[in-house]
């Protein structure tokens, strides 16, 4: 596969596409009337002036090289997408028999023709781009969180021209699943988009999400999601984000989710496509009985690269994490796993639980793992393991040995090792809709 | 003509110098158990794993003719379709793989290779209650994922059920008995035995006699040192049993 990325000779230079896709986010901007994200866009541009994009000498960046993003040239996608979709185009990445309200935005921009009208009972949807137009409202539209202050995630919100808000009102349980879509078209190819999806869960609600990016043709674009969840007391989120992209793609996701007391939140990452793709996922469980969920399942093959750097943040006592990520990796493919647990000096009681797992199918496929304990409290249970392997002899010969191919069983042991991350999806529909994608992915990887 | 025929079996494991099996001679006709005996050590395993078609092992000398094909040059699933089943001595535990469609798949392969329909999920669960029902085993194995958490007896009894239903031409019971209590024992050996016919024949691996009360050979071969010393008929078990194996590693050097 060629992409037509033109590469600049320094990283100065490279700082250059970030600058004018700036300048041209913030003149998109100008009718945005908005004092809470003006603040947040404000802020974010100048954090943004003082980091710069990361470099490999930074330990957060040692496995995962920024400069391949740095190097490149983007221009901020156009403010609407030159490719016209029906809806027939995008009946492929729809779950079926899901009742969803549906949000679909091509190349990184609200695509109201594709999108569900009308509303969602409980739960207020609404554009950012719009919400801003007027001074603020009742509508979240941005947190302040100190862990979205990383390059990418201030590089993303000085790039913010759109993107969703989700308010779920107090004790609502939304019926509907909300499906986000991002859908990359052939007018993505050297484009850069940054989408925000903000959902704040009162209390005691409860909503399902899904968040799509995929896409229609190959091209060498860059994403930069950003998921703030917010679930206040009582609230219970699902939340996954799946990844199926085009193989030249970049993307550098922010997911921060915020746990007040009692809060349930489960997110799940799936990474199935894209050229690099860096996940950065942080989890501040700031309640007591809170109790926070983050499993992930990468399956990779080529010269895939996948990382995802968590941080499971336990600032008060009593709260409970469950961290479980795992990875398929096939040809010269490489894993990054690098997953943080602090737990603060009040967060007595904690229970805190991570593992890592990584399958490598071929001898040139690499994973690092890098899990950290930063434990400041006394009284926590936190356990920690990582396990890197390869295909079991024994059990493939026991397969084979039932008349069952060397492929067929190479499948059957590949899909074992996925499905305790499928399992722990909630929702019947979009577990199977997951199952269904995965097995055309590693139908492919078996045969080797 | 012969089920299996072993001629002159020499082999070693992959990159060692030592020889495991030094000359094995075996025939077995449609209808017949045989049974080979021998201490840890004697070669029995390896012979097992090299007609099951186990990586790791190069055979150096002779030939092994099954079903009137060369066998060592087939996969082990290719063996598998022909006919050739092995009931292993530690069955693999398969967490996330369900034991009812691992061996729909194995079937449908297997019927496939001799050119028959494949079983729709409705046929083959009827296929697995009957054949559940003749061995006398529940069906809340099938519901689980292979093997995972089974016990040893559980597990034994997985292989016939699965050898139930693949109705292989030849099976080798590689140590069945090991790791069973005397009740788990006679389920499993009742199973076998509802599957012996004139058609098919069994090898069965055994370190000790007690198995061979439950499934009464027609053969007995006593394996040391990685050669047959001698054949019989089934009283060979007890002499074995009564003199133990010491009384026959003279003939070793005959």
């Amino acid at each position: 596969m060629t992409s037509a990325v033109t590469l600049p000779t320094s990283v100065d230079e490279a700082q250059g596409w970030a600058t004018s896709a700036i300048a041209e986010a913030k003149l998109r901007r100008s009718a945005w009337r908005s004092g809470t994200l003006a603040a947040l866009t404000a802020t974010a541009e100048q954090t943004w002036s003082k980091v710069l994009f990361p470099t490999p000498r930074m330990e957060a960046w040692k496995y995962t090289n920024p400069e391949r993003v740095a190097k490149g040239s983007f221009k901020l996608a156009a403010a609407s997408s030159a490719v016209k979709l029906v809806a027939k185009d995008i009946e492929h990445y729809m779950i079926p028999g899901l009742d969803a309200h549906r949000i679909v935005l091509v190349d990184g921009v609200f695509s109201p023709e594709l999108s569900s009208p009308g509303e969602v009972s409980g739960a207020r949807v609404a554009r950012i781009a719009e919400l801003a137009q007027v001074t603020d409202g009742e509508v979240s539209i941005g947190f302040s969180n100190a862990h979205c202050e990383e390059a990418f995630a201030a590089l993303a919100t000085a790039l913010m021209v759109d993107g969703v808000s989700i308010s779920v009102q107090p004790g609502a349980r939304v019926e509907k699943a909300i499906h986000i879509v991002h859908v990359a078209t052939t007018a993505a190819n050297n484009t850069v988009w940054a989408p925000r999806l903000v959902v704040d869960a009162e209390e005691n609600s409860q909503v399902s999400l899904v968040e799509s990016h995929v896409a229609l043709a190959g091209g060498a674009y860059l994403s930069l999601p950003v998921t703030e969840i917010r679930a206040a007391q009582g609230a219970n989120v699902d939340y996954v984000k799946f990844q199926n992209e085009s193989r030249d793609a970049f993307h550098v996701s922010t997911t921060c989710v915020d746990q007040g007391r009692d809060a349930h939140v489960r997110t799940h990452i799936f990474s199935f496509g894209g050229a690099l793709v860096r996940n950065n996922a942080t989890v501040d469980l700031k309640g007591s009985g809170s109790n926070g969920v983050i499993n992930g399942l990468s399956v990779l093959s080529g010269s895939q690269h996948v990382d995802n750097t968590t941080l499971i943040h336990h600032i008060e006592p009593a709260a409970e994490s469950r961290e479980h990520f795992k990875g398929i990796y096939a040809d010269d493919s490489r894993g990054v796993f690098s997953g943080t647990i602090t737990v603060e000096k009040i967060a007595q009681k904690t229970n805190a639980f991570q593992s890592n797992q990584a399958l490598l199918l071929s001898p040139s496929a690499s994973i690092e793992t890098r899990p950290q304990l930063k434990i400041w409290a006394d009284d926590v249970k936190c356990t920690h393991g990582a396990t890197v392997g390869q295909l079991d002899a024994d059990a493939l010969f026991y397969l084979r040995s039932r008349g069952i191919s060397r492929d067929i069983a190479r499948n059957f042991l590949i899909h074992a090792f996925a499905s305790e991350v499928l399992i722990s999806v909630e929702d019947v529909k979009v577990r199977g809709y997951l199952e269904g994608v995965l097995s055309g992915v590693l139908d492919t990887l078996a045969r080797v | 003509m012969s089920l299996l025929k072993i001629t002159d079996l020499h082999a070693r494991i992959e990159g060692e110098g030592r020889e495991i099996l030094k000359g094995i001679n075996l025939e077995i006709n449609p209808g017949e158990v045989h049974a080979i005996m021998g201490v840890n050590g004697s070669g029995k395993s390896t012979l097992a794993n090299i007609l099951g078609g186990r990586e790791g092992y190069e055979v150096t000398q002779g030939s092994v003719h099954f079903a009137g094909q060369e066998l060592l040059e087939l996969d082990p699933e290719i063996r598998a379709r022909e006919g050739l089943f092995m009931a292993f001595q530690y069955p693999v535990e398969l967490p996330g793989v369900l034991t009812s469609y691992f061996l729909r798949t194995a079937l449908n392969s297997v019927r496939e290779h001799r050119g028959l329909p494949a079983l729709s999920v409705r046929e083959f669960a009827a296929l697995l209650k009957e054949k559940s029902k003749l061995l006398e085993l529940g069906d809340e194995l099938l519901k689980r994922a292979v093997n995972e958490g089974f016990s040893g007896g559980e597990k034994k009894r997985n292989e016939v059920l699965q050898m139930a239903v693949l109705e292989p031409k030849l099976a080798i019971l590689d140590e069945t008995d090991s790791g069973l209590d005397i009740d788990a024992l006679q389920t499993v050996a009742n199973g076998v035995n509802q599957l012996r016919s004139k058609e098919n024949g069994m090898l069965v691996i055994t370190h000790y006699q007690r198995l061979l009360n439950y499934i009464v050979p027609d053969f007995v071969h006593v394996m040391i040192d990685g050669r047959i010393v001698r054949s019989g008929g089934k009283d060979l078990a007890l002499e074995l049993e009564s003199k133990g194996y010491n009384a026959f590693k003279d003939s070793v050097s005959a």
